[in-house]
């Protein structure tokens, strides 16, 4: 077995390779569609918080501000135990990735929804009055003039968002999720190579978030296009 | 009579804004605003389109009538707001849309014109307020007075009862203001209905049937373009005109 020292450390290559695949796996089987289909969820979640956040009556008011303040009040870890150990106490029995989707999504809808309140916020009084003066209901303004340009406002926050999605689902290792952070454990498991093996783990997930901040570059370049760069 | 307002009363946090107005306006013909900073023109112009609602008074314009002071649904709202159409200061034109689209807007969406027919309007409409060329610009890639051009054309496509003009020169650089004046004058001659807040007092000297003089929230003095701002009676509407004229 070829080995390489480095100082006290030695690098097994014929390791690495031998568990760059099954890590990788984790994280194309798991990890994106896990953080892909949790950030959708929740981004309707947060844009539902966000328009009762805004809403003139108190109770949904109320809702939103409750809600969003036990997600962002409490880690994520504990909201992944409750949703799997904990809700079968009540006879609500949910398999490893369904819990980790219901706790992903609740997460980021807390989080997303004070991002898009923020965005709505920001779109000037006056584009809401031009929508009302040319006859149209509010529900007409907020679809066809407030939210496009929250939009752009809110691509770059909601991309750190998916971002720490892409990292957070690591947590569903938690809750028997072998999404890719946990492959690499199990590996560790035979080997102990702890270094190699989480280095390994680490390096993909750079690597995602790499990928990812290039589609947010090109997502506001995109959105650019249609407006004058913002003051 | 197209437009009547009685006695309308506006209190912004416990301050009285607008202290009773009253006036009433010919189909066919243009009302300018003048007065002070502060003096209630914005806030009276907003109440005809019901971006205000103030609490006591009546407005009527054409068939509609609401009365101030009781709950008002939604869609008595609406249907009142569709009598008329703004022009604003700041031109709040769409930045994602494009100047067709931006007239073509309230016509597919909210009087569910045909596409292709509400382009064929807008199109003309944006012809006529010499912006042929810039059909497909956005908004940041047209000068001030393009864009106010199609504000403008916006309101008019909608062809609401009554046309409501803010300050529709006062954002613009000098020599821009001329264009958008010269357009205003020929919906006036159209025979468009008009209510203009300027300060532009040739325009209102050529234009207006008749000229308000607002000041703290009351209508202090009224009357044709000729009279009154040639011959002013209150000393209040004095120093406005000589400061006003001493500023060009
Ligand atoms: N939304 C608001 N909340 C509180 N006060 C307001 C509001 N809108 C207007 N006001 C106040 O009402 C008064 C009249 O305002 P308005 O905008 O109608 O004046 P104006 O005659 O149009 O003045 P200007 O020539 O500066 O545009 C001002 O003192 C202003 O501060
Ligand atoms: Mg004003």
């Amino acid at each position: 077995m070829p080995s390489f020292v480095f100082g006290a450390i030695t690098v097994d290559w014929d390791l690495a390779a031998r568990s760059f695949w099954p890590i990788l796996q984790g994280g194309l089987i798991y990890t994106l569609p896990l953080t892909l289909i949790s950030f959708v969820f929740g981004f309707i979640l947060a844009l539902m918080m966000a328009l009762f956040r805004l809403s003139k009556w108190a109770v949904l008011q109320w809702i939103a501000r409750i809600y969003i303040s036990i997600i962002r009040g409490t880690p994520l870890i504990v909201q992944l135990a409750i949703v799997f150990y904990g809700l079968p106490d009540l006879g609500i029995q949910l398999s490893p990735i369904p819990s980790a989707i219901i706790a992903l999504s609740l997460n980021v809808g807390g989080y997303a929804a004070e991002v898009i309140r923020a965005s709505i916020l920001s779109v000037p009084r006056g584009q809401w009055e031009a929508g009302y003066t040319i006859g149209m209901s509010e529900a007409q303004v907020l679809r066809r003039v407030i939210l496009p340009q929250a939009a752009r406002v809110s691509v770059p926050p909601l991309s750190n968002t998916f971002i720490s999605l892409v990292k957070d689902t690591s947590l569903a290792s938690t809750v028997t999720v072998t999404e890719l952070f946990r492959r690499a454990q199990e590996i560790t498991a035979t080997n102990y190579d702890f270094l190699l093996l989480y280095s390994e783990a680490a390096l993909i997930y750079w690597i995602f978030c790499f990928f990812l901040s290039l589609g947010q570059s090109w997502m506001e370049s995109r959105l650019d296009r249609y407006a004058a760069p913002r003051a | 009579m197209l437009l009547s307002i009685k006695n309308v009363h506006k209190t912004f946090s416990g301050h009285e804004i607008l202290k009773g107005i009253d006036f009433s306006l010919d189909e066919g013909k243009v009302l300018v605003l003048i007065g002070p900073s502060g003096s209630g023109k914005t806030t009276t112009l907003r109440t005809l389109n019901l971006l205000e609602i103030p609490e006591a008074g009546t407005l009527q314009i054409a068939d509609q009538e609401v009365v101030f002071g009781q709950a008002l649904s939604k869609k008595r709202i609406q249907a009142m707001r569709r009598q008329s159409a703004m022009v604003f200061q700041e031109y709040n034109l769409f930045p994602h849309r494009t100047a067709l689209e931006n007239v073509t807007e309230g016509l597919i969406i909210v009087q569910k014109m045909a596409p292709k027919e509400a382009q064929e309007r807008a199109a003309e409409l944006l012809n006529k307020v010499g912006l042929t060329q810039h059909l497909n610009k956005y908004p940041h890639q047209l000068s001030g007075g393009q864009q106010q051009r199609v504000g403008i054309a916006r309101a008019v496509a909608l062809q609401p009862k009554l046309l409501l003009f803010d300050e529709p020169t006062s954002a613009l650089d000098p020599e821009l203001v001329g264009d958008v004046l010269k357009v205003m004058k020929d919906l006036a001659r159209e025979g468009w209905t008009m209510v203009v807040v300027t300060h532009e007092l040739k325009f209102a000297a050529d234009v207006a049937d008749e000229v308000l003089f607002l000041d703290d929230g009351r209508i202090l003095e009224r009357g044709a373009p000729d009279v009154l701002l040639q011959q002013p009676q209150h000393e209040r509407t004095k120093q406005f005109l000589s400061r006003i004229l001493n500023e060009r």
